[in-house]
C-alpha cells in the first residue's frame, strides 16, 4: 500500500519533471500547524495545470519559474498561495474551520458541524497550549463562549479555576460534568499537549443524553490520537518564572501604632494611657532597636521575588493502516514562593507533575477497530504545614502585625517580647515556620478499551461499539511535622541584649495518610447512519451505560452507581433542514425505588437558510446562515454528598452522651435523632431553551455565532427555613427550589491576509448569564427589598453608605432626605460612617440593607483572541475581561486591626482613613475600635467592583526554516516566549480581582513568563 | 455472512477485560446494577426496643443542658464568642474586644436582626439547643413506655428526669425572653403551616407549664440519689433538684419585671404586653405567696429527708471558710460530698491544659473576658461582715487582707496567693504589667477572676461542672419571699445562714444602723448577699433585670490602679517576685490606690439605657414565620 503510494507519487513527480524540464526545480515541505507532515497535498502553479502532490514526509519538488504563485491545497485545510523565490518553501496549512466536512465532538460521538443544532462551542488543544498555566481550565474563560471561570488561587498544583457553564443556575453545586474521552474524569491536571480539543455542551439538545448529570453543562475533553503516516516526533521544552500578580500591602509598625493610638484616643481613652507610648513610636520610626521594636514587611520578608516553572513534553504519533498511535510524556514543575530560611528541610510549596499517555488504535479488520487509551499522571506536591489548618495559611499570614517579631536573626527566630509591646499579635513566620511539611504523591491511572465493529453485513451504516473504562487514583501524604524554638529579646539591666528561649527545635516527625479512588464505566451502543435517496440523512444512536464510583464521601462502603440509556435521532434533508431528538433515561440509587428513573428528552431543529434558492443572490455577502432552536429537560442529581435521603428517619447510637458521676472520666453513651428524611426526594430538573444563529460573511472571512438561552431550573433541593425553630429537629431537604436563568453568547471571527505573508485574525466573543431565585422557601423578611428570592444566587446585601459624620452631616443629610440622620445604635463621632435609612424608620439596622453589586462569578465574560503570522513569526494573544462581578472584602481586607485588634492593618486602611485633615478625600471611616461595629458592617464601602480586563496569555514565536534543520532531520523548529496573566486592568487595586476576599484567602494568583523551544522531527 | 474470527476473539477478550475491571463486582445491568440503599441500622423503633438504647437517648438529652462557661467553638458552647452575659451586669466587665458582649451590647448595636445573623448574642432563641433538648425529651417521654426490658418504675423516673430537662430549658429561655410557645409534644414534619400555629403563651401559662412539669417530676423522682449511686450517676435530676428549680422559677416570675402594676417597657411593638407574654398584667401578690410556699415545701423536705444543706466550714478559720465556699459551688456529688449542690451540669470530666482546644475557658479568662469591677469588689464586706468603706483608712488598710472570704474565692486580688507565691496586680507587677494602666487584658481593672479558674494550675484536672442551682441560692430566694410576706426576721435569718457559713456576722450585727423593716433596705442587703455568694453564677445580671434596676445598668463602672510604693513613697513599676531573692528586698507592702473609670470599652448603656434591654429580641425571621410569636417590646 505504502509502496504503491510512493510509486504513484514518484510517477507524478517524474511526469511533472518531464513537462517542465526547462524550469527551476524547487523543493518544499507542507505540514500542519502541529508540525505534522501533510501527505498528498496538492501543489499547483496558479493558472496552469503544472502541479504535484507531497510525499509521505510532506516534501515535494516542482519545476517552476521564479516569481510564479503556487497554490497549495489539501482537504480540510485552507488553501494557501505562495510566491516562488527560489529558496526551499515551508508551508504550514491551517485547518479550515469552515469546511462542511468539519466535525465537532458531541456527546457520545462526533457530528458534522453543519448539521449541529445544539449550542456547542469548542477550542483546539493547540490554542490552549499558548497559556503557560498549570491547569488547562484556567485558559478557558474568554476562549470559549458560555464559560465563566474564577481562578481564586495560584498555589502550585492547586490553581484550578472554578468553572461554570452558562453561569450559576442552581442553589446547589453548579459545577459542570467533565468527561475526558467520554468518561467522567478530572481534566485540570492533564498535560495540555495531550489535548486535541475541548468542547462545551450548553443547551438541552447537547446535554439531554447525560440525563441526571447534564444540567450544569458538560465539558468534553478529547485527547489526541495517531494518524496514518510516518512517525512525527514533537519535543517541547519551556522554562520560566512565576511572580505574584499582586500582594497585599500592609502598614508599617509606626503607621500601625499611630493608627491604634489614634483609634483609642478617638474612642475616648486618655491619651496618656494609649497602648503605644511615644517611646515605642519613636523606636518604630527610627528602628533604633529592631529586636525589641521591629518593623517587618512580612510578605516581603518571607516570599521570594519569583519561583520557577518548567514544562516539557515529548510525543510521537503516526501509524499505518493497521496501527495508529499517539504516545506522550510530559512533565510540569512549579516552585513555590516561600523562602525556607535555614530549617534544613524544604517546606516550600512545590508541584511536579508527570503525565503520560498512549492512545492506540488497531484496525483489526476492515470493519473492526480496537482502541486502547492508557493515560495517567504522577503528582508530587509539597505544602508547608500551617497553623490551625491547611486552608488558613494566608489568613494567618495576613493577621501578622509588623512589630510582632523580628524574623530570623543570627539563626534565632525572634518574636516580640510581650512585656515590651503588650499583646503584639502573631508574627509572619508563626503560621508555617518550623512546622514541617506535607508531601503528597498521587498516582492517577485512566484506561479505556473500546471496540468499534461495523455491521455493514447486516445493513450498511450500522455499527456496534463497546467500551470499558477504569480509573483509579491513589495518593500517599507524608506528614513531616516539626516545631521550632523561638526567642524573645530581653534587654538586660546593663543595656545588653539577651534572649529568652521558648520551645525546642523538634525533629521531623512522620505520619502518613492515604487517599484512594476507583471507578469504572461501561458502555455499549448501536449506531446507524444512512443516506436515503442521497437526500435524506438519518442517524440513530442507542447506547447503554453504567458506572460505579467507589469510596464516596458518605456511606463510603456503598459505591455510587448510575445506569443510563441514551437515544439520539438525527435527520437532515440535504444538510438544509435538520431535526434532532436526544434523550437520556437515567437511574440513580439516591432516590427511592419508583422514583429512581428519569426521562430527559430534548429536541432541536436547524435550517440552513443559505441553501435555499432565494438566498443565492446574496451569497456573496452572506455566505452561510443557519438558524437553530432547541428545547428540552436535563437533570441534576448533585446533592453534595447527601445520599439516600429517602430512607427511614435515621437515629444514631454513637452520640456524645453525658459525664455523670463524681469521678468517672468517660461519658455515658448517647443516642440521637438524625436529620429527617424525605421519601419523595428526587433530582433537579432544568428546562432549557436555546435559539441560535450562525452567519458567515464575505466568503467566510467573517464568521459570527449568536446564541440566546433561557433556563428554568426546578425541584432544587432546599431546606425549608420557614418552619418554626421550636420543632427542634434537623429538617429534611425538599425539592422546592426554583431558579431561572438566561443569557446570550456572541462569537465573531475575522480571519484574513494582507499580502501573501501577513495573516491575522481577531476572534472576539462575549458571554452573558444571569440567574434569579424564584423560590427557595425563604422566610418573609421585614422589608420587601430584603427578599433574597427574586435576586441572583449569592447576591450581596449591605447598607448604603452615605458619608462621614461631622458637625454638618445632619444638616446635609436633612437637606438630602428631609429627615435627621437615623439612630445608628452607636453615638456617631466625626469620621464615622453614616448610612442611609432605607426604610425610613429612624433606625439603622439590618433592615436597611439593600441588594448591591454582583456575585463572585461574573455575569459578563468577554474574550478577544487575536494574532498574526508574518514570515516565520507569529503572535497570538488572549484577552479576557469580566464584569458585573463584585467582591465583598472580608476580615483582614476589611477590618482594620482585625477582630482581636492585634491583627493586620492594610496600608490602604491606614492611608484612606478619615481624619480631620483628609475629611474631604477620605474613603474609609476614622480609626476606631469601639465604632467598628458601625463602621465595618457590610456596606458598599467594602463591596468592591471586581471587573477586570486581562492579557490572559500572549505568545510570540518564530518558526525557523533553515538549511541546518534538514541536516538535523528537523521538520520544524520553533522558539517562543509566552506568558500568563501578563497585564491586568481593574479597579479593585488592593488585591487581584479574581482572588478570594473572604476569611479564607488563598495563595496569590501568579503571572507567568516562559520561553520555550519546540522541535518537530 | 462473513464475520471476522479475529474481531470476534477480540470482542470476547474485551468483554472479559471489562468484566475483570469490575473485579469483585458481579456483572449486573440495569436496575439490579444500582446499589441497595443502606439498611437504616437505627430507627426510633429500634432505639426504644432496648432499655440501654433508650437510656442512651436520655443521656444525650442531658448533654443539651445549659452550661454557663464558654468552652468550645460552636454556636452553643461558645456562649458570647468567649464572653458571658454576666459581664453586662455591674459586677463584671469584659475587656475582650471581640466577644459578643463588646461587639453587640457595649457598643449598643444589638438589635433583633442580630439574633438572625449572629451566634454571640446573650442567648439565642434558636441557637442554644433548647428546642432540640425539648424535642428529645418529648420524644423520650412519648416512646419510653414501648421499651420491653425496663421496669415501669425506672420508666417513670426517667420520664420525670426528662420533664425536668424540659422545665430547665424553658427557664433558660424564659429569663431572657418571657412567655414562650408551649411545646408539649414532639412535632412531626409537615409543610402544613396550620400544623405549626402555636401562639406565644403568656408569662403565667409559661410559668405554669414549667412548674407543672416540675411538680409531676417531684412526685416521681427520688429525693436524692442513693449514696451508692452518686459516684457513677451524680448529675441526674432528683426531687430536690425539681423542687429547688421551682423556687428559682417562681422567684423570677414573681419579681417586678413581670409582676408589677405596669409593664417593664412601653416601647413598640406592644403586642407581647397586651397579650401578657411579658408580664402578668398587674401586680399579683399571690405570686410571692406561691414562691414562699415552694421554698417552704423545699425546706420542709430538706428537714425531713436530709442529705442536703449548706456546706459548712470544718473550722472557724478564713481558709476553712474559703474551702467550704469553694466546695459548695465547685464540687460534684449532690447530696453526698457536696450537700449544697442541687443541679450541676457538665460538658466533660476534667481538662488538663490551659490551652485545651475543647475546653477553652482558661483562655477566655486570659483574654480578659471577665474582669471584676471595683463596684463589685466593694460589695464584699470585711471579714466580720462590716460593709467595706473607702472613707475609712482602717478598711483601706485591710482591703485585700481581711475581707469576706468569698471575695478571695471569687476575685483574684493583689497579693493573694497565686501559683505558690503572691500575685502582683500593681502596675508593672508580674501579672498585671501595664494592663490596668492601658486597661487591657486579664487584669484590666486591677483584679482578676478567681472563681472556677482559681490560680489556673489548681483548676486543672479537677472535675468540672456548672453549678446550675445550689441551696445557698434557695436560702436567699426564701429570704426574698419571706421579706415580701413581711416576715422580716425570718428573712434575715435565711440571709444570715448564708453569711455565717463564711464567718460573717449577721445582717443586723454588721449593719446596726440599717432598718431592715424597710423593705428596700432589706432587698438591697439580699441582692448584695446574692451578688457576693453567687458571683459569676448567672445570678447578678438576672437580679438587676427582675428588679428592673436601670440605675445599675447606667452606673459608670470603675477599676483600681494599684501602685507599688518604695519606702520613700515612689512608684515602682516592677515585679518583685521575679527578681533574685538577694536583690529584691522585702516583700512590697505599701500601695497607693487610684480608682479609675472604665473606658476601654465604655458601655452604651451608661448613657443610652432603655428598659427594652431587660428582655432579648426574638430573631426577626423567627417572628416573620408567622406562627404566633410576638416580638418583645422595643425590638
Amino acid at each position: 500500500m505504502h509502496k504503491l503510494k510512493v510509486f504513484i507519487v514518484g510517477i507524478v513527480i517524474n511526469l511533472c519533471c518531464i513537462m517542465t524540464y526547462a524550469q527551476n526545480r524547487i523543493t518544499g515541505n507542507v505540514s500542519d500547524v502541529n508540525g505534522e507532515s501533510i501527505i498528498g497535498a496538492s501543489i499547483l502553479e496558479k493558472g496552469t495545470t503544472n502541479g504535484t502532490v507531497t510525499d509521505i514526509d510532506g516534501n515535494f519538488t516542482l519545476n517552476v519559474s521564479e516569481g510564479v504563485t503556487l497554490q497549495i491545497s489539501y482537504i480540510g485545510y485552507t488553501t494557501q498561495e505562495v510566491v516562488v523565490t527560489g529558496r526551499p518553501l515551508t508551508i504550514i496549512l491551517e485547518e479550515d474551520t469552515q469546511t462542511l466536512d468539519e466535525v465537532v465532538v458531541v456527546a457520545y460521538g462526533a457530528q458534522k458541524k453543519v448539521t449541529v443544532t445544539g449550542a456547542i462551542s469548542s477550542v483546539s488543544g493547540s490554542d490552549l497550549i499558548k497559556s503557560p498555566t498549570g491547569s488547562i481550565g484556567n485558559a478557558l474563560a474568554g476562549k470559549l463562549t458560555g464559560v465563566s471561570t474564577v481562578q481564586y488561587s495560584g498555589e502550585p498544583g492547586a490553581d484550578a479555576a472554578e468553572i461554570y457553564v452558562r453561569g450559576v443556575t442552581t442553589l446547589n453545586s453548579s459545577s459542570p460534568l467533565v468527561q475526558v474521552d467520554g468518561v467522567e474524569r478530572d481534566f485540570t491536571q492533564i498535560d495540555p499537549n495531550e489535548i486535541e480539543s475541548i468542547t462545551i455542551l450548553k443547551d438541552a439538545s447537547a446535554t439531554a443524553v447525560f440525563g441526571v448529570r447534564g444540567a450544569n453543562g458538560v465539558i468534553l475533553v478529547t485527547t489526541k490520537r495517531g494518524k496514518e503516516g510516518k512517525a512525527n516526533i514533537s519535543v517541547t521544552a519551556s522554562t520560566g518564572i512565576t511572580v505574584p500578580t499582586r500582594l497585599l500591602e500592609f502598614a508599617d509598625s509606626y503607621q500601625y501604632a499611630s493608627f491604634y493610638n489614634e483609634a483609642q484616643i478617638r474612642d475616648g481613652v486618655n491619651p496618656n494611657n494609649v497602648k503605644f507610648s511615644p517611646e515605642m513610636l519613636t523606636a518604630f520610626q527610627t528602628q533604633s532597636d529592631p529586636l525589641l521594636y521591629p518593623n517587618m514587611n512580612w510578605l516581603d520578608y518571607i516570599l521570594k521575588d519569583y519561583a520557577q516553572q518548567s514544562q516539557h513534553n515529548v510525543n510521537i504519533s503516526g501509524g499505518n493502516n493497521f496501527f495508529r498511535y499517539f504516545v506522550s510524556a510530559g512533565m510540569y514543575t512549579q516552585g513555590g514562593l516561600f523562602k525556607t530560611f535555614d530549617t534544613g528541610y524544604d517546606f516550600n510549596f512545590d508541584f511536579k507533575r508527570y503525565n503520560y499517555r498512549a492512545n492506540l488504535d488497531f484496525n483489526l479488520s476492515k470493519s473492526t477497530e480496537l482502541s486502547l487509551n492508557i493515560g495517567g499522571r504522577v503528582e508530587d506536591k509539597n505544602t508547608p504545614i500551617s497553623a490551625e489548618d491547611q486552608n488558613q495559611l494566608f489568613r494567618h499570614l495576613y493577621w501578622a502585625t509588623p512589630f510582632s517579631g523580628a524574623g530570623i536573626v543570627d539563626g534565632k527566630w525572634i518574636k516580640t517580647n510581650p512585656d515590651v509591646i503588650p499583646n503584639p499579635g502573631s508574627d509572619g513566620l508563626n503560621p508555617y515556620y518550623g512546622r514541617g511539611y506535607n508531601n503528597k504523591v498521587g498516582n492517577t491511572l485512566n484506561v479505556d478499551v473500546q471496540l468499534k465493529q461495523k455491521l455493514d453485513f447486516i445493513t450498511k451504516g450500522l455499527s456496534f461499539n463497546v467500551k470499558g473504562s477504569y480509573n483509579s487514583s491513589y495518593a500517599q501524604t507524608k506528614s513531616r511535622s516539626s516545631s521550632k524554638a523561638y526567642y524573645v529579646a530581653v534587654k538586660n539591666d546593663d543595656g545588653s541584649m539577651g534572649y529568652r528561649k521558648y520551645g525546642e527545635d523538634g525533629t521531623l516527625g512522620y505520619g502518613e495518610s492515604f487517599d484512594k479512588g476507583r471507578n469504572w464505566y461501561f458502555e455499549t451502543s448501536l449506531n446507524y447512519n444512512t443516506t436515503i435517496n442521497s437526500d435524506h440523512n438519518l442517524g440513530v444512536l442507542l447506547l447503554y451505560n453504567q458506572s460505579k464510583y467507589y469510596y464516596p464521601r458518605t456511606f463510603t462502603d456503598l459505591p455510587k452507581g448510575y445506569v443510563g440509556m441514551v437515544g439520539r435521532l438525527t435527520y437532515d434533508y440535504l444538510s438544509k433542514y435538520m431535526i434532532e431528538f436526544n434523550m437520556g433515561y437515567n437511574g440513580s440509587e439516591n432516590f427511592a425505588p419508583g422514583k429512581r428513573y428519569g426521562f430527559f428528552p430534548a429536541g432541536s431543529i436547524g435550517w440552513v437558510v443559505t441553501e435555499e434558492p432565494f438566498m443565492k443572490e446574496i451569497k456573496d455577502y452572506i455566505s452561510y446562515l443557519k438558524l437553530r432552536a432547541s428545547y428540552g429537560v436535563v437533570g441534576n442529581d448533585n446533592t453534595q454528598d447527601r445520599r439516600f435521603m429517602y430512607i427511614a428517619d435515621p437515629f444514631y447510637l454513637d452520640g456524645s452522651g453525658y459525664n455523670f458521676g463524681t469521678n468517672v472520666s468517660g461519658k455515658r453513651g448517647g443516642a440521637y435523632e438524625g436529620a429527617k428524611s424525605n421519601p419523595d426526594v428526587t433530582w433537579e430538573k432544568a428546562y432549557k431553551q436555546n435559539l441560535g444563529v450562525d452567519m458567515y460573511f464575505l466568503n467566510d472571512r467573517l464568521m459570527t455565532t449568536f446564541d440566546i438561552f433561557k433556563e428554568n431550573r426546578r425541584d432544587i433541593l432546599v431546606v425549608p427555613s420557614s418552619l418554626p425553630s421550636y420543632i427542634g429537629m434537623s429538617l429534611p431537604v425538599l425539592n422546592n427550589g426554583i431558579v431561572h436563568s438566561r443569557g446570550y453568547e456572541i462569537t465573531l471571527r475575522w480571519d484574513d491576509k494582507i499580502g501573501n505573508d501577513f495573516r491575522y485574525w481577531i476572534n472576539p466573543n462575549l458571554s452573558f448569564a444571569r440567574n434569579k431565585i424564584v423560590e427557595q422557601m425563604e422566610v418573609r423578611p421585614n422589608e420587601d427589598y430584603l427578599w433574597r428570592t427574586g435576586k441572583p444566587i449569592n447576591q450581596p446585601f449591605g447598607r448604603k453608605f452615605w458619608g462621614f459624620y461631622d458637625e454638618t452631616a445632619n444638616e446635609r443629610y436633612k437637606t438630602q432626605f428631609g429627615r435627621d440622620i437615623a439612630d445608628h445604635s452607636v453615638v456617631l463621632k466625626n469620621g464615622d460612617a453614616v448610612y442611609v435609612d432605607i426604610n425610613e424608620d429612624g433606625v439603622i439596622n439590618d433592615d436597611d440593607k439593600i441588594a448591591m453589586g454582583y456575585t463572585n462569578v461574573p455575569e459578563y465574560v468577554v474574550g478577544a483572541n487575536m494574532g498574526f503570522e508574518w514570515k516565520g513569526f507569529d503572535l497570538s494573544m488572549q484577552w479576557t475581561g469580566a464584569w458585573n462581578t463584585s467582591r465583598m472584602l472580608q476580615e483582614t481586607l476589611r477590618e482594620p486591626l482585625g477582630d482581636t485588634n492585634n491583627k493586620g492593618l492594610l496600608l490602604y486602611q491606614y492611608e484612606d482613613r478619615w481624619t480631620e485633615e483628609t475629611a474631604s478625600t477620605a474613603k474609609l471611616p476614622r480609626a476606631s475600635i469601639t465604632s467598628k461595629a458601625n463602621n465595618i458592617v457590610d456596606s458598599d464601602l467594602y463591596l468592591v467592583d471586581a471587573k477586570y480586563l486581562r492579557l490572559k496569555s500572549l505568545e510570540l514565536g518564530y518558526n525557523f526554516n533553515a538549511p541546518f534543520m534538514e541536516r538535523m532531520r528537523l521538520n520544524s523548529l520553533r522558539v517562543y516566549a509566552n506568558g500568563y496573566n501578563l497585564l491586568t486592568f481593574d479597579v479593585l487595586k488592593i488585591t487581584d480581582p479574581e482572588s478570594r476576599t473572604s476569611d479564607r484567602p488563598n495563595y496569590p494568583l501568579t503571572r507567568v513568563f516562559t520561553v520555550g523551544l519546540k522541535l518537530g522531527f | 455472512m462473513k464475520i471476522n474470527i479475529k474481531s470476534l476473539l477480540i470482542s470476547l477478550t474485551i468483554g472479559i477485560a471489562i468484566f475483570c475491571s469490575s473485579c469483585v463486582d458481579e456483572l449486573k445491568f440495569g436496575d439490579s446494577f444500582l446499589e441497595k440503599a443502606p439498611g437504616v441500622d437505627v430507627t426510633l423503633d429500634s432505639v426504644f426496643a432496648k432499655a440501654e438504647n433508650a437510656r442512651y437517648f436520655l443521656w444525650d438529652t442531658y448533654a443539651k443542658l445549659y452550661y454557663g462557661l464558654p468552652v468550645y467553638w460552636n454556636s452553643v458552647d461558645n456562649k458570647m464568642n468567649m464572653g458571658m452575659f454576666e459581664t453586662l451586669s455591674d459586677t463584671w466587665h469584659s475587656h475582650l474586644s471581640w466577644d459578643g458582649v463588646n461587639r453587640s451590647y457595649y457598643n449598643g448595636t444589638y438589635n433583633a436582626n442580630r439574633e438572625d445573623t449572629s451566634d454571640d448574642t446573650k442567648f439565642g432563641f434558636s441557637k442554644e439547643n433548647t428546642w432540640e433538648a425539648i424535642r428529645k425529651a418529648w420524644l423520650f417521654i412519648e416512646n419510653i413506655d414501648r421499651v420491653p426490658d425496663m421496669q415501669q418504675t425506672e420508666k417513670e423516673r426517667l420520664k420525670a428526669e426528662a420533664k425536668v430537662i424540659i422545665a430547665s430549658r424553658y427557664f433558660d429561655m424564659f429569663r431572657h425572653f418571657g412567655g414562650l410557645p408551649i411545646i408539649d409534644k414532639a412535632y412531626d414534619f409537615s409543610l402544613d403551616e396550620s400544623y405549626y400555629q402555636t401562639l406565644r403563651a403568656t408569662v403565667e401559662q409559661t410559668v405554669e407549664f414549667m412548674t407543672t412539669l416540675l411538680d409531676d417530676a417531684s412526685n416521681v423522682l427520688p429525693w436524692a440519689l442513693d449514696e451508692g449511686e452518686i459516684s457513677n450517676w451524680d448529675g441526674r435530676f432528683t426531687k430536690a433538684a425539681a423542687m429547688g428549680l421551682k423556687c428559682k422559677i417562681l422567684l423570677f416570675a414573681a419579681s417586678p419585671l413581670f409582676n408589677d402594676t405596669e409593664p417593664y417597657s412601653t416601647a413598640s411593638p406592644q403586642d407581647a404586653v397586651t397579650n401578657y407574654s411579658v408580664w402578668y398584667g398587674g401586680y399579683k401578690p399571690e405570686l410571692w405567696v406561691e414562691t414562699l410556699k415552694a421554698c417552704e415545701d423545699f425546706f420542709r423536705e430538706v428537714n425531713t429527708q436530709g442529705r442536703y444543706g449548706l456546706v459548712q466550714p470544718t473550722a472557724a478559720t478564713p481558709s476553712a471558710y474559703r474551702e467550704a465556699f469553694r466546695k459548695a459551688y465547685y464540687t460534684r456529688g449532690s447530696g453526698g460530698d457536696n450537700p449544697e449542690l442541687l443541679i450541676s451540669t457538665r460538658v466533660r470530666y476534667t481538662y488538663g491544659d490551659d490551652y485545651q482546644w475543647d475546653y477553652y475557658f482558661p483562655q477566655s479568662v486570659m483574654n480578659g473576658a471577665f474582669t471584676p469591677t471595683l463596684e463589685y469588689v466593694d460589695m464584699f464586706p470585711l471579714s466580720d461582715g462590716t460593709p467595706f468603706d473607702w472613707n475609712n483608712p482602717d478598711h483601706v488598710d485591710l482591703i485585700f487582707s481581711d475581707r469576706d472570704p468569698r471575695l478571695f474565692e471569687t476575685i483574684l486580688v493583689n497579693n493573694a496567693s497565686y501559683q505558690g507565691r503572691q500575685v502582683e496586680l500593681w502596675i508593672g507587677g508580674r501579672e498585671a504589667q501595664q494592663g490596668p494602666k492601658t486597661e487591657q487584658g486579664q487584669f484590666a481593672t486591677g483584679f482578676g477572676l478567681y472563681k472556677f479558674i482559681l490560680d489556673f494550675t489548681s483548676a486543672r484536672n479537677r472535675p468540672t461542672l456548672w453549678p446550675y442551682l445550689r441551696i445557698a441560692e434557695i436560702h436567699l430566694i426564701y429570704a426574698e419571699a419571706l421579706m415580701m410576706a413581711g416576715r422580716t426576721d425570718e428573712a434575715i435569718r435565711e440571709v444570715d445562714k448564708v453569711r455565717s457559713r463564711v464567718g460573717l456576722n449577721g445582717l443586723r450585727g454588721s449593719n446596726p444602723n440599717n432598718d431592715y423593716g424597710n423593705q428596700s433596705i432589706l432587698l438591697e442587703a439580699i441582692l448584695n448577699e446574692r451578688a457576693c455568694e453567687l458571683g459569676f453564677e448567672d445570678v447578678r445580671f438576672f437580679d438587676l433585670i427582675r428588679h428592673k434596676r436601670a440605675q445599675d445598668f447606667k452606673k459608670v463602672l470603675h477599676g483600681l490602679r494599684i501602685y507599688r510604693l518604695d519606702e520613700n513613697g515612689n512608684v515602682v513599676e516592677e515585679s518583685w517576685s521575679d527578681k533574685p531573692a538577694n536583690e529584691r528586698g522585702p516583700r512590697p507592702t505599701e500601695f497607693r490606690y487610684e480608682k479609675f473609670q472604665l473606658e476601654n470599652s465604655r458601655r452604651s448603656w451608661w448613657t443610652n439605657f432603655n428598659s427594652k434591654w431587660y428582655l432579648s429580641a426574638f430573631p426577626t425571621l423567627e417572628v416573620n414565620k408567622d406562627y404566633g410569636l410576638t416580638q418583645n417590646p422595643g425590638w
